[in-house]
């Protein structure tokens, strides 16, 4: 696991960077730099209120979805599992929509990565109750979509009630994925809480290793799996909420980064969260600065670019699943 | 070291009454879904009881803290599930779990045990399904628990690999474990087992495997050799 | 006796075919859209308008300037139905749009008044005149140019113009003919184009900061931050603009018309305050 992470750091914060020294404005890097520490003039402004943000929200989303996958395929011991796939982004999605659109946002700003944890946790509490059932792959994927789907439904009706006019045409900003324009509270509500979740799915590591014999192995071992379950899904919902909640619904990367990593972490779930967190930062980092390269009106947004690298991705893992089937 | 009093659960058990003394290898025995797991899934706690009590080491279940009960019984149930294509000495440290150490001297002693060395550093995807047994059987050693439950550990295996698993779990029983294996195959049974329980629908019908109680559990007429049941035939 | 009676009813019928709509007042006028509404509103009497777009007294969010004004007339979402459902004698459409409804109109013999689209002050002065030849209030419309000319010269000149950005939800800054020729009276210039916008007219919050205007108009309501565009003007980093910040509604210039000239108080005001500091 460390020599993963050590291979991960020095690409990540490569790219993070890069992240935080492009942008619109002509100030030069060493302005920007300077500006980062002193918080002085302008310089300061754009580099602490404008850089850091999409920066840093860049590497915590990333680290949200990276660490939920991982969790989240250790514990369903399925290798398709992750948090868009599952539903649980699209019912964070739904939370965030009712707390922007409909003013309670408005009234405490902490209430918008609240209500997306809550949209979190109604599909992560769903997900648990199949676990007990002990869901097979498809099971999974099929639940997924379904939730899926009704929170998407249900996202789009809440959108074409509100009052904003813009709240329509924002449905697919919260469906794909931005991080433009984002602030500083957005960052200071969803690293804490991202920590947290991820904090709490590290600590189920032991657990889901002992599951990798199933789960009465597992209980004959001593883990009260019934307890990694719930640290499971409630770090999820925190994590993938709170990451939901600053830059709309983010797929793939969940999918993607666990599986990259599993053969360098000798196949053991535990090793895999924290280098999945790692990867999945990387990965969103990186995708967010070629949307800024590619198209700098920002029509493109991140969630496309984790797509078109995870949906193929998706693609083969079901048929290579099906070979070895 | 485990007693079963009386012991009755919704699906599954009717009042069992049993014993898994250590030093010997108990074989359970019984039709399709006389409750030979259920025992089993009882004694771990799995199941709720209706009924009766379970004393470990003369102490009841319920006084048994998880911890305690994970390093006093080690499980090895059936299907021989490893998900994730580990290393096969990942797999035995696994059984090092309850005591929250990787001791290699007793991940290296239980690979020696359960003849699986040879193969300790291959992927578990890529070994064969003898091979693949042992190595989960190391894992159940690595424990040290003093009490071994084997749930069908011989299904799926040929006839040459499923005498090598019977061997191992005497030579376990002789260092003085508790050692209980459900079994289908009454060949195995009565050649290897020190005692015979024999379940059907929930309860005790036998504790031996005469003429008497194959016809009247299984139906069936055993031919012998050595006084052990060999082939059967239909009656 | 029959022959004359004939005679007269013939006179009679001819009299009234050739009153075509304009030359006698309209009675039941149905607006479609909020840029007519505040024509029709303005040129034809209350008891003559049968309906407006819902668009007119909308408050989520207000986009017309008579929504207060307007409270109690009829309202209608546009369609063929809601339309004839007032049964009117003229429905007043903005040419190009809704060739649905146009189409549906003329199937069924209603009277349609096409009014064009106005990108500079002049076309204003014509439109304005033109509507009320057709809508018979030829007095009402020349007061309201009248009104707007007056406007219009009232506006004080600051040299050099005020360097002005207008920044809408979304960082949006595109702004017309019209408005920037409005900006003009009231001594701002737009500075939109030289702020690195991206080809959606939208300017980065960044490019404000590092290159800033005297006077940053900030369009909408202060209050309003119920959706990710909303968000964009009420961006934490502006706090440190350093020139001359303002929120104003400007609804005026949402529709051309002689009302827009109201905007030139609106920035003339804004202007001097920011060459104040």
């Amino acid at each position: 696991m460390t020599r993963a992470i050590v291979a991960l750091v020095l690409p990540t914060v490569a790219f993070a960077a890069l992240s935080f020294f492009v942008g619109p404005s002509h100030l030069s890097a060493s302005a920007i730099l300077g500006g980062l520490f002193d918080g002085q003039g302008i310089a300061g402004t754009i580099a602490r209120e404008i850089r850091l943000p999409r920066t840093g929200l860049a590497l915590v989303v990333g680290s949200a979805l990276g660490a939920s996958g991982a969790a989240l395929q250790g514990l369903f011991r399925n290798p398709l599992a992750e948090p868009g796939i599952t539903g649980v982004t699209s019912c964070a999605g739904l939370g965030a929509v009712l707390a922007l659109y409909f003013g309670f946002a408005a009234a405490s700003p902490a209430l918008l990565p609240a209500f997306a944890i809550l949209g979190a946790l109604a599909s992560a509490g769903l997900l648990y109750l199949l676990s007990r059932q002990g869901a097979g792959v498809m099971a999974l994927v099929l639940a997924g979509v379904a939730i899926s789907s009704l929170a998407t439904a249900l996202t789009a009706l809440a959108l074409s009630f509100a009052h904003n006019p813009y709240a329509m045409s924002e449905m697919v900003l919260w469906m794909m994925g931005a991080l433009k324009d984002r602030t500083l509270s957005d960052l200071a509500f969803a690293a804490p809480l991202v920590a947290a979740g991820i904090a709490l799915l590290a600590s189920a590591g032991r657990g889901l290793d002992a599951l990798t014999l199933g789960e009465e192995a597992a209980h004959s071992l001593g883990v009260d799996v019934a307890g990694v379950r719930m640290r499971v899904v409630v770090g999820v919902a925190l994590a993938t909420g709170a990451a939901t909640a600053a830059a709309g619904a983010v797929s793939f990367v969940g999918l993607v980064v666990p599986h990259l990593l599993r053969p360098f972490t000798g196949y053991q779930p535990a090793r895999l969260i924290l280098p999945s967190a790692l990867g999945g930062a990387l990965l969103v980092t990186a995708s967010d600065l070629l949307v800024r390269t590619v198209d700098p009106g920002e029509q493109l947004r991140l969630g496309v670019v984790t797509a078109l690298l995870g949906a193929p991705f998706f693609f083969w893992l079901i048929l290579k699943l099906r070979r070895e089937a | 070291m485990i007693v079963f009093d009386n012991v009755s659960a919704a699906y599954g058990l009717n009042g069992v009454g049993a014993r898994f003394e250590a030093g010997i290898v108990t074989g359970i025995v019984g039709p399709n879904g006389a409750g030979k797991t259920s025992l089993f899934r009882a004694a771990l706690g799995l199941l709720p009881l209706a009924g009766g009590a379970v004393r470990i080491r003369d102490r009841a279940l319920k006084d048994w803290s998880r911890e305690a009960l994970a390093r006093t019984i080690a499980y090895l149930p059936q299907g021989g599930e490893a998900h994730w294509p580990l290393p096969a000495r990942a797999l035995v440290a696994l059984g090092r779990l309850p005591h929250r150490d990787r001791d290699a001297k007793a991940i290296d002693a239980a690979l020696e045990r359960a003849d699986a060395t040879a193969f300790a550093d291959r992927s578990t995807s890529e070994l064969s399904a003898g091979e693949r047994a042992r190595v989960l059987f190391a894992r159940a050693l690595a424990t040290g628990a003093p009490v071994l439950l084997a749930d069908e550990p011989a299904a799926y295996l040929d006839p040459a690999h499923q005498l090598r698993l019977m061997r191992l779990l005497k030579e376990e029983a002789a260092r003085g474990t508790a050692v209980a294996v459900t079994l289908h195959d009454l060949s195995l049974a009565s050649r290897h087992c020190d005692r015979a329980i024999v379940l059907h629908e929930g309860r005790v019908a036998a504790s031996d495997l005469s003429d008497r109680t194959l016809a009247q559990v299984f139906g069936i007429e055993a031919l012998r050799s050595e006084g052990t049941v060999v082939p059967w035939r239909l009656i | 006796m029959q022959g004359a009676h004939g005679w007269v009813a013939l006179a009679l019928a001819m009299l009234i075919l050739s009153s075509a709509p304009g030359v006698c007042a309209p009675k039941r006028v149905v607006s479609t859209f909020l840029c007519t509404d505040e024509y029709v509103w303005r040129l034809v009497p209350r008891e003559h308008i049968a309906a407006l777009s819902f668009e007119a007294t909308d408050r989520h969010p207000v986009v017309s300037t008579i929504a207060d004004a307007a409270a109690g007339i009829p309202t209608i979402r546009p369609s063929a139905e809601t339309v004839m459902n007032h049964d009117p004698d003229l429905v007043v459409m903005y040419a190009g749009t809704m060739p649905a409804l146009h189409a549906a109109l003329a199937s069924a013999h209603v009277a349609v008044l096409d009014v064009p689209w106005a990108s500079t002050l002049d076309d204003v002065r014509r439109v304005t005149a033109m509507l009320g030849e057709k809508l018979d209030a030829r007095a009402r419309a020349a007061a309201l140019l009248a009104e707007m000319d007056a406007k219009l010269a009232h506006a004080p000149k600051l040299t050099p113009p005020v360097r002005t950005l207008i920044y809408e939800a979304n960082g949006y800054t595109g702004t017309g003919a019209m408005t920037t020729a409005l900006m003009a009276r009231a001594g701002l210039e737009d500075v939109a184009a030289g702020m690195g916008p991206t080809r959606l007219d939208t300017v980065p919050v960044e490019n404000i900061l590092a290159n800033p205007p005297e006077l940053l108009i900030l369009s909408g309501d202060a209050r309003a931050v119920s959706s990710r565009a909303d968000l964009v003007p009420h961006h934490p980093a502006l706090a440190a603009f350093k020139g001359t910040a303002a929120w104003a509604k400007l609804t005026p210039l949402l529709c051309p018309g002689p009302w827009s000239a109201d905007a030139v108080a609106t920035f003339a005001a804004l202007g001097a305050k920011a060459r104040a500091r």
